[in-house]
């Protein structure tokens, strides 16, 4: 199971900061968990279908969006928060 | 050698005065500060709130924006008769009424590197409390190899804070915050804030900057502390990792 967190304008949108998933073996990246997600969730596909830059965590490390995921007990998906 | 303190700022200060890592010599740090300070919107607030009240000695506040009614929600430093006044102006206002030690010099502009060059010539900090990547790249850009930065943000229900040196590589960090180009309108006008979380990350940059002007604990350098309101958590992520 992974816990994924969401930060920003994502987690307003879907009401919600966190879910714990289990994603298909498919998913190796952090775009590909995106996806992954967008396939299992209304709110998540309509979320992230709005953002095109998104900052990517794994672990409490900050990667790059690219980075493999698969051992990962936890993942912050990041919209950029730039407000002030 | 740093201003001496008197009797009457040891009772004003005394309650952070008697904490390990500020006592005498460190509340004489925080007299003889100078910082600067961009932006008194929603972060700004809070930031001047507490370094005021813990006695900095000058501050340099920038800002080119005017008070508008839909702000006060939020920056509370400003009151319902400053609409229509510069924000530095409204800003310096509320300083005065909190400490009269702490010396307010406004700036009515627009953050730029060749703005902030001039004011940071002998400052010890700058707290960039913008509301947009340009402004915050111009803060990067400016204070490279001359003076620490805190970066603080918010928006809707969350927000984040990280301290940058001024050895650090300040292009880097902003590059693993926001990568690729900034949304369009990723503001508090288009997406909303909610009051309170811009006094939680402004108190957090406060809290950063009197421990770097004072002296003490370990700084938030290449790490990023996240809150979120929606589940009242905070989040520390490490940033600039080496290589795997």
């Amino acid at each position: 199971m992974m816990k994924v967190r969401y930060v920003g304008t994502i987690a307003q949108r879907i009401g919600r900061s966190e879910d714990t998933v289990s994603p298909a073996d498919s998913v190796v990246s952090g775009q590909d968990l995106i996806a992954w997600l967008r396939e299992t969730d209304d709110g998540l596909n309509f979320a992230f279908g709005l953002r095109k830059n998104l900052m990517l965590a794994v672990d409490g490390v900050v990667r790059p969006i690219s980075s493999d995921i698969r051992a990962a007990s936890q993942v912050a998906i990041i919209d950029p928060i730039s407000g002030g | 050698m740093p201003d001496a303190i008197t009797p009457e700022e040891r009772r004003r200060y005394a309650r952070q005065m008697m904490l390990r890592g500020i006592g005498t010599e460190g509340q004489q740090k925080l007299k003889s500060a100078r910082v600067v300070v961009v932006g008194a919107g929603g972060l700004g607030s809070p930031v001047l709130q507490y370094l005021v009240g813990a006695g900095i000695g000058h501050i340099t506040l920038i800002d080119p924006d005017t008070v508008s009614e839909s702000n006060l929600h939020r920056q509370v430093i400003h009151a319902s008769t400053a609409i229509g006044q510069a924000k530095v102006e409204s800003a310096k206002t509320f300083a005065a009424g909190l400490n009269r030690w702490t010396e307010i010099e406004p700036i009515q502009a627009l953050a730029s590197a060749a703005t902030l060059r001039p004011c940071l010539q002998d400052a010890d900090l700058l707290l960039d409390c913008t509301d947009n990547v340009e402004s915050r790249r111009a803060c990067v850009a400016a204070s490279a190899g001359v003076c620490p930065l805190i970066i603080g943000a918010a928006i809707a229900f969350d927000g984040f804070v990280t301290v940058v040196p001024a050895d650090a590589d300040g292009k880097a960090v902003l590059d693993a915050l926001y990568p690729g180009e900034p949304e369009p309108g990723d503001t508090c006008e288009m997406l909303g804030v909610l009051g309170p979380i811009v006094g939680v990350i402004g108190a957090v940059m406060a809290t950063e900057a009197i421990k770097l002007l004072a002296g003490f604990g370990t700084s938030l350098a290449g790490r990023a502390l996240f809150f979120g309101a929606q589940n009242s958590s905070f989040m520390e992520l490490e940033l600039l990792p080496r290589a795997a």
